[in-house]
């Protein structure tokens, strides 16, 4: 008996050894992806959406996993530290900056210039596709490079007795001046983290007094920059009491809460703010100076956000990565990605009469000025060094809390960055 | 008999050993290789290049650097002149065992396990500007012009960082009050026959009796307020101004944000050597007490 039992014991560890054996040689490639797009966001949600659709469309051969880590800037330095640490993720994200080439100088991203064929070099402008080239290598793929516009509520401007956006700067002040009068704070503005709110406002003032092609050219110690720094300062009195020390979603809360009137941010805003309160909301081009250095409709962009990945010995694992983001690159991804996760994507896509039928008035009005946009600027933040980015939301906090001129601030940020 | 003793530090040693492996390895080693890419400019992820101590240059002229440092000197001078006073005096008034003594003893250490991260939100929430408890509290009282962003104002935001570690003396309590029952009632006894009231009694018994415990407080809170890093983050990310960024927060935002793995390293180097001096300090104010004994 006992020695039945133990070759029956016997037996069934040889099957279920041969049964795991089997199921690893079911060859099925996991593909780690992580990313900053949570699913309590429209743009996380059509991320999950498209990996669960290629999931399907790979059943068997692929699969891919996503981790996310929603706090952008952590984010950020979360993936410089796994690259540090031989850990980087199959696939990842980040913000392109050309005096910060560490993560394609480290020798450890994948280059995907063998597998840049025909068909998936015309999904992009040529222009997006030579920024991300790199001695020849292209290390990244093209995922997004969005304009941050103005929004507005319709609402909290009509009680001020606007009832269009202002179109100059000196009507954009006036109306910071009716809210004031009307216990609205004007603008969300934040000083933490990226200060991401308070640098878009600077590089619109930096652009409508230098004009794009000097606001692009990573000058920063010059007359315009000092006028803008002032404007920042002036803008400030009409910000919320927290907007020191604020982070993102404190600000963005503000405006989605209706405790300000205007906030400049880029499509995946929309995304996130309450049904009740997107439809009281409106974009609109930026204030101008009249006859001034840009032209009407100019936009501030954030920097080209591509898709990256770690390089495989594997080549099987490398097609897998290559497979991947051919699909979240190709056009009916774009479209997920646009319609319904309200995040432009840099890979082309027609959009239908159709499609617009089927976008909110906000998402199409987004659309229409984006498409119609005159000049791009790169917000002033996405060409600085590392040093000086981690610099720059304390310069910001001395420069509105009065400690230093709007010179001053020229200058240190200039400083900062040449070290 | 020299034999048997011989035999007994030998094994001692051995006993030593796991010990001091360790701290070679978790200590000493990376010691060496802070102090060695201290030496170097480095971003973390490219070639390291050599700069000697540029680093070190980069910081004693650098203006945020010499700010980390007066908010570090800031943390300590609130451990030794309000915070160690102040739990000195909470244990004093507690050793007379009044009523209900050990609830309070009790909740005066209930923070201490808390942890700080929970701790710095509820201060947080306490100095928020809008829905504060502290700016609600003074509209309240009719001091509505007192209210203020408590943490976004570079003149109170230090003070709003420190407030909780000033108030939390349930540790620093409890090392006085285990040093204060060390002391021989006999003493209070005689000073009592001898017509003293209670201040005097804390004075020329109690007082003098605490020495080790103060030593022991300065080196405990001086080493916390060296390391200290949930508060300032998590209160008010080093701002306004970098009017609450310390040494440990600078090293971390140096290596992190800034990626000059170099220069965090040096400043990393710098508030070891403090912390050194800091405990030097104590040890030989000790063991001044020793032959004074």
């Amino acid at each position: 008996m006992k020695k039945l039992l133990s070759l029956m014991l016997a037996l069934s560890m040889l099957l279920g050894c041969l049964s795991f054996a089997a199921a690893e040689g079911n060859d099925v490639i996991e593909i780690n992806i992580y990313h900053h797009m949570s699913t309590d966001t429209a743009r996380g949600q059509a991320t999950e959406k498209l990996l669960e659709m290629f999931n399907e469309a790979y059943a068997g051969q692929y699969k891919a996993v996503s981790s996310v880590n929603p706090d952008f800037p952590t984010y950020q330095e979360k993936v410089k530290a796994m690259i540090a640490a031989n850990e980087t993720p199959d696939i990842f994200c980040y913000n392109f900056n050309p005096n910060d080439l560490s993560r394609q100088e480290s020798g450890k991203l994948m280059d995907f210039t063998p597998y840049m064929d025909e068909a998936w070099k015309a999904c992009f402008k040529e222009s997006d596709l030579e920024l991300l080239t790199l001695d020849g290598h292209l290390y990244s793929i093209p995922r997004a490079q969005q304009s941050a516009v103005f929004y507005y509520n319709t609402e909290l401007l009509a009680a001020a007795g606007y009832d269009h956006f202002p179109t100059t700067w000196d009507e954009f002040y006036a109306c910071c001046e009716a809210l004031k009068a009307n216990n609205v704070s004007a603008i969300s503005l934040y000083t933490a983290d990226d200060a991401w709110y308070a640098t878009c406002f600077l590089t619109y003032a930096f652009a409508s007094y230098a004009g794009s092609t000097v606001a692009n050219s990573g000058v920063i110690d010059c007359e315009e920059m000092v006028k803008a720094a002032a404007d920042l300062q002036k803008v400030w009195q009409y910000t919320t009491n927290d907007a020191v020390g604020a982070n993102y979603s404190v600000a963005s809360n503000n405006f989605a809460n209706g405790k300000t009137a205007m906030i400049i941010d880029g499509p995946w805003l929309m995304g996130s703010l309450p049904e009740d309160i997107a439809g009281k909301v409106a974009v609109a081009a930026a204030p101008n100076f009249e006859g001034g250095a840009i032209q009407d409709n100019y936009q501030v962009t954030d920097a080209q956000s591509p898709w990256a990945a770690a390089a495989q010995a594997d080549p099987a694992k490398a097609e897998a990565i290559v497979a991947l983001l051919k699909y979240l690159t190709s056009e009916e991804a774009v479209k997920i990605y646009t319609l319904e996760g309200s995040e432009y994507q840099s890979a082309r896509m027609t959009l239908t009469d159709e499609d617009k039928a089927g976008m909110t008035p906000l998402q199409l009005g987004y659309y229409e000025l984006y498409a119609t946009g005159t000049e791009n600027v790169v917000n002033v933040q996405r060409n600085l060094s590392t040093a000086a980015n981690s610099a720059l939301p304390s310069l910001v906090e001395s420069l509105v809390l009065g400690e230093i001129s709007a010179a001053d601030f020229a200058a240190q940020l200039d400083a900062e960055n040449a070290y | 008999m020299q034999r048997v003793s011989s035999k007994r530090g030998s094994s001692a040693f051995w006993y030593t050993v796991p010990a001091l492996a360790m701290t070679v390895a978790f200590f000493v080693v990376p010691l060496v290789y802070l102090i060695v890419v201290s030496l170097y400019k480095w971003n973390g992820l490219g070639a390291m290049k050599f700069v000697g101590l540029g680093n070190y240059t980069y910081i004693f002229n650098n203006a945020n650097f010499h700010k980390a440092l007066r908010v570090t000197l800031t943390w300590l001078a609130s451990a030794l002149f309000l915070h160690i006073p102040l739990g000195m005096v909470l244990s004093l008034m507690l050793n007379r065992r009044p009523k209900g003594w050990r609830f309070l003893r009790v909740m005066y250490f209930i923070p201490n396990v808390i942890s700080t991260t929970a701790v710095s939100f509820m201060w947080y929430f306490i100095y928020h500007s809008d829905m504060g408890m502290l700016n609600g509290l003074l509209r309240a009282v009719g001091l509505g012009h007192l209210t203020r962003s408590w943490l976004g104002n570079t003149s109170t935001a230090l003070f709003c960082n420190q407030v909780p570690f000033i108030l939390y003396v349930g540790l620093t309590t409890i090392i006085f009050l285990t040093q204060l029952s060390t002391v021989s009632p006999e003493l209070y006894e005689a000073a009592e026959i001898d017509g003293a009231d209670g201040l005097r009694k804390d004075l020329y018994i109690s007082i003098p009796m605490l020495k080790p415990a103060i030593l022991t407080n300065v080196m405990l809170n001086g080493a916390f307020c060296l390391r200290t890093f949930e508060y300032p983050f998590l209160m008010t990310s080093g701002g306004p101004s970098n009017s609450t960024t310390n040494l440990a927060l600078y090293i971390y935002r140096e290596m992190m944000s800034a990626n000059r793995y170099g220069v965090s390293m040096a400043a990393g180097l710098v508030t070891i050597l403090l912390g050194v001096l800091l405990m030097t300090i104590v040890t030989l104010l000790q063991k001044e007490r020793k032959v004074k004994l």
